[in-house]
């Protein structure tokens, strides 16, 4: 039985990439609980003119949805420090003091580890773009959860999460 | 209806769009962003560091490293005044929500043109006649000498192009 997973933003015809969250084997998906906590409590009594959008828990959740967007449609983050690879072909999306971890999957549903590009000199030479660093990945993205930035450095128990329901995810494929 | 299909019709993305106070937020973080990389771009063809940048604008580096490597969410004026100091300057342009450029035009309507010595050596070829006619979209006007100077000029700035759409360089002069 094939899962129908929460599609986050659907594949287009020109679009690079699709972006969807991963199950694990409860068929819970964490990113989509933590899109949704996040959301739900943007404006829990309505929209609120008096209250700064900025400062609301949500934007970071919009922050995100614009990066995954524009890689959904260039192939590429939109600068620098939206994205970062943290390991084990795991990456992550970056909006202000929130993160996502997700990970690559090809049509198959099979996953590749694919980390930062670390020579220019192992790069196509007709890549002449800013992004040489960031690898050609699978044409669907897999969002594994959510948390809070703590540190400079993505702590350890998010990372073997990720792993985990990586892990999970792809058993049920 | 293909799986694929159904999945186009409900993502999480089209939800939030439909909700105006989330589109607002997504709008408004995509700007940021787009600031953002338009900054990262400036400071990478400039060859400025943070460092000189930060000298330059008179800051400590930690306040340009937040600024270059955060979310975008960063006051026009402190934008300008980096791009400045890069030495690039933005421009703004409005589109509609189909991509459409929205061109913002003057109420005022502009000057009208003043009589320049190109036009004065006209006028002269004019008075050397006894009648000048100008022709142009099947409407012709027959002016005496003493008013031709003041008519032509007239006509070529104003009625001409406003009443009949009619262009200067059409017009015919006849004895």
């Amino acid at each position: 039985m094939t899962k129908v997973r929460t599609v986050i933003i659907p594949r287009r015809a020109g679009y690079e990439y699709e972006v969807e969250c991963a199950q694990m084997s409860d068929g819970s998906e964490p990113a989509n609980e933590y899109i949704t906590k996040l959301r739900s409590g943007a404006w829990p009594n309505g929209y609120d003119e008096k209250v700064d959008p900025d400062s609301q828990p949500a934007h970071v959740i919009y922050l995100m949805m614009a990066t995954l967007q524009t890689m959904a449609e260039s192939g590429v983050p939109n600068n620098q420090t939206a994205i970062k690879a943290l390991r084990d072909g795991l990456w992550e999306v970056r909006g202000d003091t929130s993160r996502m971890a997700f990970f690559d999957v090809d049509g198959d549903g099979a996953h590749a580890s694919k980390g930062r590009i670390g020579d220019r000199r192992d790069v196509d030479p007709d890549n002449k773009d800013d992004f040489w660093w960031f690898p050609l990945l699978d044409e669907t993205l897999r969002l594994t959860h959510g948390f809070a930035k703590t540190g400079d450095k993505t702590e350890e128990t998010d990372i073997e999460l990720a792993q985990l329901i990586r892990q999970e995810d792809l058993n049920n494929d | 209806m293909t799986e694929n299909a159904e999945r186009a019709l409900s993502s999480l993305l089209e939800e939030m769009e439909s909700n105006p106070n989330e589109a607002r937020e997504l709008a408004a973080a995509r700007l940021g962003l787009r600031a953002l990389k338009a900054l990262q771009e400036a400071m990478a063809s400039s060859g400025i560091s943070q460092v000189q940048l930060a000298t330059s604008l008179g800051i400590s580096e930690s306040a340009v490293s937040q600024t270059v490597n955060g979310d975008g969410n960063i006051r026009l004026h402190t934008f300008g005044r980096y791009l400045r100091a890069l030495g690039y300057q933005a421009t703004l342009d409005l589109v509609d929500m189909a991509g459409q450029s929205i061109v913002v035009k003057s109420a005022r309507p502009k000057r009208a043109e003043k009589v320049t010595p190109s036009d004065a050596l006209v006028t002269a070829a004019i008075l050397d006649s006894t009648q000048v006619t100008t022709r142009s979209n099947g409407v012709e006007l027959s002016l005496p000498l003493e008013t031709a100077t003041h008519d032509i000029v007239g006509v070529r700035v104003q009625n001409f192009s406003s009443s009949r759409s009619a262009s200067v360089p059409n017009f015919a002069l006849a004895a």
